[in-house]
C-alpha cells in the first residue's frame, strides 16, 4: 500500500509499465523498494565493491582519466555491467539497472555506518563511551540494536515528560516552577544525569534511552505539521530545562564538540560601545557573542540584546537562546526531512507501533464500538448534554432552535453522537425527530443516506472517526450561518464571554484566564480550563494537571460521565 | 492488528495532511481579506458609487470641463504611471524574471469587486491590465514560487510566497484617542507631525539597528504613510523574522479600554533612548502645542491615567480644575515637578519613568502589525491613486518628511489641469527642451525624480554584487 503509493508519486512518470529505471545513470535518489534475498544482498555488494576498488587502484597508479575509464569499463562489464538503452532487450537491462541501484545502497549503507561511527564518535576520548555529555543535539541516529520493549516504553516514557511539560504550561507555572516539576518527572521517567566521574556504566544507559527514545517519538512525531509543531515546541522546552541544569564546564564542552561557536566581540571593541550595549557591572567580564539578528529573534523581540547594522550582540547569559535557536532549527528540518522518508518506512514491526504512540497524543479513535455502558438511545441525548463539550452543546442547541444543521454540523455531531454509544438505528431516529420541519422523503432523500455513510453503511463503507479537535479546529471553517467547529476557535470574543457566563463561570479572573488561552491560540487547553472550571477541579491538585489536556470531544464526554459516576459512588 | 487497517489509517492521515494544508492556505487569504474590508475602504469605495462627488466639486469653479473620477483615473494610468520604473523596482532587475512574474497584484475594481492572485509575464501586459480595468486600487503581494494567475490549478505545496518586502503601515486612525483635532476621515498639518515623528524613529531604527538601505516611504494618500523596505535581506525574511522585527519595534500595546499603553523598564534598550531623543524634540511642540493634550479634564484625565499613582492624579487633577485655562505647557510643568517631589520612595522609579513613558504614548509610532508580519499580506501600490481624495500616493524622503504637507499632494484634478495647460503652451514655443515623460510637464515631476533615484540606488547595489560575484568566481 504505502509502497504504491510511494511509486505512483515518484516513478509516475515513466511511461511504459514495468519499466522502472529508464536511464543507465542514475542519482540514487530513492532506495530501493523491491525485496532482496540474502545471496542477492551480498553478491551485489561484493560486485560493486570489485568496481569501486578498482578505480581506487587504478587512481593510485596514477592512469589517465582515459585510461582508468577503460579499465573500468572492462572490470564492470565483468561485475556489474551497466549498458544503454537500445531499444531491445529490456529485461537485461532492467536487471543491470536493479542491481547497480540496489548495489549502491548496500555500499552506502555498509559505508555511512562505519565512516560514521569513525569520524562522528572519534572524538570520544574513552572507549566504550558514547555520550559524553548529558546534552544531545540528536545529530545521529541510533546505530545500536533496539528490542521491541525497549522501543515502546522508551517513547511512552518520553512522552510522559513532554506531556508533564505541556500540562506545566497549562498551569500557568512560572519558569523555575516548571522546571522543578520537570526535573522530578524525568527522574522518574527519563533520568539524565551529568557526569560526575562515577556510575560511568548508568549514565550511558540514560543517555542511550535518551537518544533512542528521542528518535522514535521524532519519527512518531513528524507526520503533520500540527503533530511536529508539538513535538518541537515541547523538546525545545526539555532541552532548554537540560541545559540550564547542566554544569557550565560540561555545557561549554559539550557547545565546543558540537562545533557551535559565535565570534566575540574583542575587548577593544566592546569597551567602545560600551553605552550601547547597556549591561550591568555583573555581566561585563563575559564573552558578547556577534550574530545575525534573524538567530537570536527570541532576544530581538524582547528588545533583549543590542542591535547593530543588522547584528546581534548577545551577552553570554543570553546564551541559551542561541542555543536553543540553534537546536529549534536542526530539528524542524530534521522532522520536515523525517517526514518525507516516513512513507518509506515499512517496517511492519514498527509502523503500528509508530501509529500507537502518536495516538497517544491524537487520543483514541473513539469509534463507539468499545462503549460498555450499554447503548444511548435517540431521547438520551437531551439529558446528556450537560457532559457534551461546547462545540458539541452549539450544534445540539441550534438543532434544537432551528430544527435543522447544516452539512459540516451534521457530520460533526452525528460522529460524535456515534462515539457516544448511538446506534445507527438509534441515530437515525435521532436526527428524524430533530428535523422536524421536513417531511420523511425529504429525509429519506437527502439526509438519510449522509447519516449511514457516517456509519460506514453507504458509500465507501468506512467506518469514520469522530473528529478530533485538531480537526474540528483547523478544517472546513465554518461560515455565517454554519455552527459546526470549535467555539473557542469560532466564536467572537464577546459571544465566547456571554458563552462563559451562561455556563456559570461568573469570575472574572477565570474568564479572563479562558480568554487569554483563546487569544493565544491556545484552543484545547481552553476548553481543558472550562471542563475544570465548571467541573470545580480547579487547583485541587497543584503538581499534577488535574485534566489530560482536550483532544477530542469524546473525550471530553468520557471525563465527564466517569466523573459523575465517581462522585455518585461516594 | 491487520496491516490493511494500518494501510488505511495511513492513507486517510495523508488525506488528511492535504486537507488541512488546503485550509491553512485559504484561511491565511480570507484573514487578509477581512483586514481590507475594515470600514474606512468601505466608506471609500462607497463614495465611487455616489455620483454627486461633492470634494471633487468643491473648490473649483468650474469653468473649465473636468472629466469624471474614471476618465481622470484613465487619464493618469495611460499618461501618468510610471510603469518602466515600476517594473524595474518589483523585478529588482531591467531583465524581466520571475519575481516580477510570480508577483502577486490585486485589483479593486469597485466596492464589492477585488480581484486577487493577478500576475503578469511583462511590464505590457502589466500596464495594458491596468489601462484596460482602470483599478480603483492596486495592491502588490508576495512573490511566490509559481504564477499566482496559475494558483488554482496548483498544488497547495507548489505555491508558496517566497519573498515580498518588508512593509509597515501606519495611520493616523490609530491615534484617534490621542489626537484633539478634527477627528473623523479627515487631517490636519497638525496631526499629519504624528506622521512625521513616526516616520523619523522608525527610519532611523530600521537602518541603523536592522541595517537596511533602501527603505521607500510612501504617502497612503489619506492618513497614513506605509514604507517598503527593498534591501535584498528584508525581502527573504520568513514571517517569524517579520514579527519578530514588529515586537522589537512595538512599545504602544494594549487596546482602547487600557488606558496606559507603553510600559518601559530600568535599563532602557538603546533603541528606545535614541527614540526618546527623537521624541523630545517634538514633545513640545506637537503634543503641547498643536494637540494642546491637557486642555480639559476630559483630555487630561487621559494623560493622568498614565500616572501610577493615585494621590498624585488627585492632586494635578485638583491644580488643574481651579485653572483649567492654563496652557498645555504649563500643565506639563506641574506634572513633571509634581513627580519630581513627590515623597513615595518605594514607587519613585515608576513614577519617573511614567514621564516617558507618556511621551512614549504620545509620539511613538503605532504600527499595524498584520500588515507587516505576514509575508503575503498585500498592501497598497505606490502611485495609486486614493478614491476619496484623489491624492496620489507618491513617495516622501525621510530626511525631509518635516516639510510634507499631504494636503499638497497633486490630486487627479490638479494633474489634469497641469497637463492640459503644458500642452497647450508646449504647443506655442515646441522643441526648447525634450521631454521623456508626461510626468516631468506637471507637479508629479520632484516625486517620480525621487522614485527613479530610489530604484537606482537598488540597482546600483545589486550591479556592485553581481560584479563582485563574477569576479570572485573568476579568480577560480
Ligand atoms: S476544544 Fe475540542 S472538545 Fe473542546 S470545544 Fe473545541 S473541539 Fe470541542
Ligand atoms: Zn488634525
Amino acid at each position: 500500500m504505502i509502497v504504491s503509493s510511494q511509486k505512483k508519486q515518484k516513478y509516475g512518470q515513466f511511461k511504459k509499465l514495468g519499466v522502472d529505471f529508464e536511464y543507465l545513470l542514475n542519482f540514487y535518489k530513492f532506495p530501493p523498494l523491491e525485496d532482496i534475498t540474502i545471496e542477492e544482498f551480498e553478491t551485489f555488494a561484493l560486485d560493486r565493491l570489485q568496481v569501486l576498488k578498482a578505480i581506487e587502484g587504478a587512481i593510485l597508479r596514477n592512469k589517465t582519466e582515459e585510461q582508468i575509464r577503460g579499465h573500468i569499463n572492462q572490470i564492470s562489464d565483468e561485475f556489474l555491467p551497466l549498458r544503454s538503452n537500445d531499444g531491445k532487450q529490456r529485461y537485461d537491462l532492467q536487471a543491470e539497472r536493479r542491481k547497480d541501484h540496489i548495489s549502491h545502497f548496500i555500499l552506502r549503507l555498509a559505508y555511512c555506518r562505519n565512516s560514521q561511527k569513525k569520524q562522528k564518535y572519534g572524538q570520544f576520548k574513552k572507549l566504550g563511551v558514547d555520550f559524553e555529555y548529558l546534552l544531545n543535539f540528536y545529530k545521529f541516529p541510533p546505530l545500536e540494536d533496539i528490542t521491541i520493549e525497549e522501543f515502546e516504553t522508551f517513547a511512552l516514557d518520553r512522552l510522559q515528560v513532554l506531556k508533564a511539560i505541556e500540562g506545566a504550561i497549562l498551569r500557568n507555572k512560572t519558569e523555575e516552577q516548571i522546571r522543578g516539576h520537570i526535573n522530578q518527572i524525568s527522574d522518574e521517567f527519563l533520568p539524565l544525569r551529568s557526569n560526575d566521574g562515577k556510575q560511568r556504566y548508568d549514565l550511558q544507559a540514560e543517555r542511550r534511552k535518551d537518544h533512542i527514545s528521542h528518535f522514535i517519538l521524532r519519527l512518531a512525531y513528524c507526520r503533520n505539521e500540527e503533530l511536529r509543531q508539538w513535538f518541537l515546541r515541547y523538546e525545545c522546552i526539555l532541552f532548554k530545562i537540560r541545559f540550564t541544569n547542566e554544569k557550565k564546564e560540561d555545557r561549554d564542552a559539550f557547545l565546543r564538540d558540537e562545533n557551535i561557536i559565535w565570534p566575540q566581540l574583542s575587548s577593544t571593541e566592546k569597551e567602545s560601545m560600551k553605552k550601547e550595549l547597556n549591561l550591568s557591572q555583573e555581566y561585563w567580564k563575559d564573552p558578547i557573542f556577534v550574530v545575525e539578528f534573524e538567530n537570536a529573534l527570541e532576544l530581538v523581540s524582547r528588545r533583549a540584546v543590542y542591535l547593530k547594522d543588522g547584528k546581534a550582540y548577545v551577552p553570554a547569559h543570553e546564551q541559551i537562546t542561541l542555543v536553543l535557536s540553534e537546536f529549534r532549527k536542526r530539528l524542524e528540518e530534521a522532522l520536515l526531512l523525517a517526514s518525507k522518508a516516513f512513507p518509506k518506512l515499512d517496517d511492519e514491526r514498527i509502523l503500528p507501533l509508530l501509529n500507537n504512540i502518536n495516538k497517544q497524543y491524537l487520543g483514541k479513535n473513539f469509534m463507539g464500538k468499545n462503549v460498555v455502558e450499554g447503548k444511548v438511545t435517540a431521547d438520551d441525548v437531551d439529558e446528556l448534554v450537560g457532559h457534551f463539550p461546547l462545540c458539541m452543546q452549539n450544534l445540539h442547541k441550534n438543532l434544537r432552535t432551528s430544527k435543522h444543521l447544516k452539512h459540516y454540523g451534521r457530520r460533526q455531531y452525528n460522529l460524535f453522537l456515534k462515539g457516544i454509544g448511538l446506534t445507527i438505528e438509534e441515530a437515525l431516529i435521532f436526527w428524524r425527530k430533530s428535523f422536524s420541519m421536513i417531511d420523511d422523503s425529504k429525509f429519506q432523500r437527502e439526509y438519510a443516506y449522509n447519516i449511514r455513510h457516517n456509519y460506514g453503511i453507504e458509500g465507501r463503507r468506512k467506518d469514520y472517526a469522530p473528529l478530533g479537535c485538531m480537526s474540528i479546529i483547523t478544517n472546513n471553517q465554518p461560515g455565517p450561518s454554519e455552527n459546526h467547529g470549535c467555539p473557542f476557535r469560532h466564536f467572537s470574543e464577546e459571544n465566547m464571554k456571554a458563552t462563559l457566563i451562561d455556563n456559570g463561570i461568573r469570575n472574572t479572573d477565570q474568564i479572563n484566564n479562558i480568554i487569554t488561552l483563546v487569544r493565544d491560540k491556545h484552543y484545547q487547553i481552553a476548553c481543558t480550563k472550562f471542563y475544570e472550571i465548571t467541573r470545580n477541579l480547579e487547583d485541587l491538585n497543584e503538581d499534577k494537571p488535574v485534566v489530560e489536556t482536550i483532544q477530542h470531544p469524546n473525550q471530553y464526554y468520557e471525563a465527564s460521565t466517569k466523573l459523575t459516576k465517581s462522585k455518585k459512588k461516594k | 492488528m491487520s496491516l490493511q487497517s494500518e494501510n488505511d489509517a495511513q492513507t486517510s492521515l495523508m488525506e488528511e495532511i492535504e486537507e488541512m494544508e488546503e485550509i491553512v492556505e485559504t484561511e491565511e487569504l480570507e484573514d487578509i481579506e477581512d483586514t481590507e474590508k475594515n470600514t474606512k475602504e468601505e466608506l471609500e469605495a462607497d463614495f465611487w458609487r455616489n455620483p454627486s462627488r461633492t470634494i471633487l466639486q468643491a473648490g473649483h469653479e468650474s469653468q473649465d470641463f473636468i472629466p469624471d473620477t474614471s476618465e481622470l483615473l484613465r487619464f493618469f494610468y495611460t499618461k501618468l504611471f510610471p510603469y518602466k520604473i515600476y517594473a524595474e523596482w518589483l523585478n529588482y532587475s531591467k531583465e524581466i524574471d520571475k519575481k516580477f512574474i510570480n508577483r502577486e497584484f490585486s485589483f479593486q475594481l469597485s466596492n464589492e469587486a477585488v480581484i486577487r492572485h493577478l500576475s503578469f509575464n511583462n511590464p505590457d501586459e502589466l500596464k495594458a491590465e491596468i489601462v484596460k480595468q482602470c483599478p480603483l486600487k492596486i495592491d502588490i503581494g508576495a512573490v511566490y514560487s509559481a504564477k499566482p494567475k496559475d494558483k488554482r490549478s496548483l498544488r497547495p505545496s507548489a505555491y508558496k510566497p517566497v519573498e515580498k518586502e518588508l512593509v509597515f503601515d501606519i495611520d493616523l486612525t490609530d491615534y484617534d484617542d490621542i489626537r484633539t483635532c478634527y477627528k473623523g476621515g479627515d487631517i490636519c498639518l497638525k496631526c499629519w507631525q504624528f506622521m512625521t515623528v513616526a516616520i523619523k524613529i522608525l527610519d532611523v531604527a530600521l537602518r541603523e539597528d536592522f541595517g537596511f538601505k533602501h527603505l521607500l516611504w510612501i504617502y497612503s494618500g489619506r492618513r497614513g504613510v506605509h514604507c517598503w523596505i527593498c534591501d535584498e535581506r528584508a525581502r527573504k525574511l520568513n514571517n517569524d523574522e517579520r514579527k519578530a522585527i514588529v515586537s522589537y519595534l512595538e512599545v504602544i500595546k494594549g487596546g482602547a479600554q487600557q488606558h496606559k499603553k507603553v510600559y518601559l523598564y530600568k535599563n532602557m534598550h538603546s533603541s528606545l533612548k535614541r527614540s526618546l531623543v527623537i521624541i523630545e524634540d517634538y514633545f513640545e511642540q506637537i503634543v503641547l502645542e498643536d494637540q494642546d493634550v491637557l486642555k480639559d479634564e476630559q483630555n487630561w484625565t487621559k494623560v493622568l491615567n498614565c500616572i501610577p499613582d493615585e494621590g498624585l492624579r488627585k492632586e494635578l487633577n485638583k491644580k488643574w480644575l481651579q485653572l483649567p485655562l492654563k496652557p498645555s505647557i504649563d500643565k506639563w510643568h506641574d506634572l513633571k515637578s509634581e513627580i519630581s517631589h513627590y515623597k513615595n520612595k518605594k514607587n519613585q522609579w515608576r513614577l519617573d519613568s511614567s514621564i516617558s513613558e507618556i511621551m512614549f504614548q504620545y509620539l511613538y509610532p503605532r504600527l499595524d502589525d498584520k500588515v507587516t508580519t505576514q509575508i503575503n499580506h498585500l498592501l497598497k501600490s505606490p502611485f495609486c491613486v486614493h478614491p476619496k481624495t484623489e491624492r496620489v500616493c507618491v513617495p516622501i524622503s525621510p530626511d525631509n518628511c518635516e516639510n510634507f504637507d499631504p494636503l499638497k499632494v497633486p490630486t487627479l484634478t490638479t494633474l489634469y489641469r497641469q497637463l492640459n495647460e503644458t500642452n497647450n503652451t508646449a504647443s506655442d514655443k515646441s522643441g526648447t527642451k525634450r521631454i521623456h515623460h508626461e510626468y516631468e510637464k506637471c507637479s508629479l515631476k520632484s516625486y517620480m525624480k525621487y522614485f527613479e533615484n530610489f530604484v537606482e540606488g537598488i540597482m546600483k547595489e545589486i550591479r556592485e554584487k553581481n560584479r563582485e560575484a563574477s569576479e570572485m568566481s573568476m579568480e577560480f
